[in-house]
């Protein structure tokens, strides 16, 4: 009976170690379960960025952007897409680093394009950049 | 005509001095933390560089948010507590190729030239040198350098409880894959 109980609580234990590595070592960050996002465009985006940085990256940083907007560019390095987001600025666009887990979808994508993205602002070099970006479907 | 001639050696020189400009916006730099405990590795793989092929000047600027870990507590402890990357978002390097004319930018090869700059993290910026190795191919010009640096000089402090698993030095490798501006 000893034996049980132990083995009951050693189960237990395994299960809720599980749990916590997964959640520790697991990528979780995807930015379409996050609870808030802040809806703007490419144009707005950059612009505030180009103009105000300081204020940006407070406004900003961290922040899931959920973008609507045309590809300028599409670039695949290794096994990574970014996608630019065409920002009617000749001063930058937006970057959208992709996460892999969408390769299938984004394969299929082209220059033109109208697409919707969600993804982590991390600030901005020539582009604004934003990265665990994924693509939002159907909206 | 004085005025036509010069404003075509004009026109000549300024599309001659932008033709020597190699550029990226995609660059990779990786660090790597060895220590017995564990080994820390994180990937940044979206760095702006830019090269001039005739002064050696050498330039790029990242994101310190950009560095992709394997795990995201890793990620949120190094954006946090180590580079602080809200407070200092950014990275740079500033710098000059010693023996720029070691290097034929016009033809295919693999070329080794020394560069000596500023690396500049968390505001703190400090004399770098480093041996840049350059490769040549169809017009396209791929260059790799390594840098160790110690985290005690760009004041990232690793608190008592996490310096079995962080290495005071910690090595950075520099990939660049350059295409003509």
């Amino acid at each position: 009976m000893k034996i049980i109980k132990i083995l009951f609580i050693l189960a237990i234990a395994g299960a809720i170690g599980g749990y916590v590595y997964y959640k520790i070592s697991g990528k979780e960050n995807d930015p379409t379960k996050a609870k808030d996002s802040v809806v703007i465009s490419a144009n707005s985006l950059f612009k505030l960025f180009n103009e105000y940085e300081d204020s940006a990256n407070n406004l900003y940083l961290n922040k899931v952007i959920d973008m609507r907007g045309e590809i300028a560019l599409i670039e695949k390095n290794e096994n990574r897409y970014s996608i630019f987001i065409n920002s009617n600025d000749s001063a930058g666009n937006v970057s959208c680093e992709m996460d892999t887990i969408q390769n299938h979808l984004l394969q299929k994508l082209k220059e033109k394009d109208i697409v919707n993205i969600k993804g982590y602002c991390i600030g901005k070099l020539i582009d604004v950049e934003l990265n665990k970006c994924r693509l939002i479907e159907n909206k | 005509m004085k005025k036509i001639i010069l404003s075509i050696a004009i026109l000549a020189l300024v599309l001659n001095l932008s033709a020597q400009k190699y550029h990226t916006k995609t660059g990779v730099i990786k660090f790597l933390s060895k220590t017995k405990l564990e080994d820390i590795k994180a990937e940044n793989r979206k760095v702006v560089s830019e090269l001039n092929s005739v002064t050696g000047d050498l330039q790029f600027l990242l994101l310190m948010k950009g560095f992709d870990f394997p795990n995201q507590l890793m990620e949120d402890h190094f954006n946090e507590t180590y580079a602080e990357s809200t407070k200092y978002p950014k990275a740079s390097f500033k710098g000059k190729l010693i023996d720029v004319k070691k290097v034929d930018f016009t033809k295919d090869g693999t070329y080794t030239a020394d560069v000596t700059g500023k690396l500049t993290i968390k505001n703190i910026t400090k004399d770098v040198v480093s041996t840049v190795t350059f490769v040549v191919k169809g017009g396209k010009v791929t260059a790799t350098a390594h840098l160790d640096i110690k985290l005690k000089d760009y004041n990232i402090v690793i608190p008592a409880i996490a310096e079995a698993k962080i290495a005071e030095s910690i090595g950075v490798d520099i990939i660049m894959d350059y295409t003509k501006k």
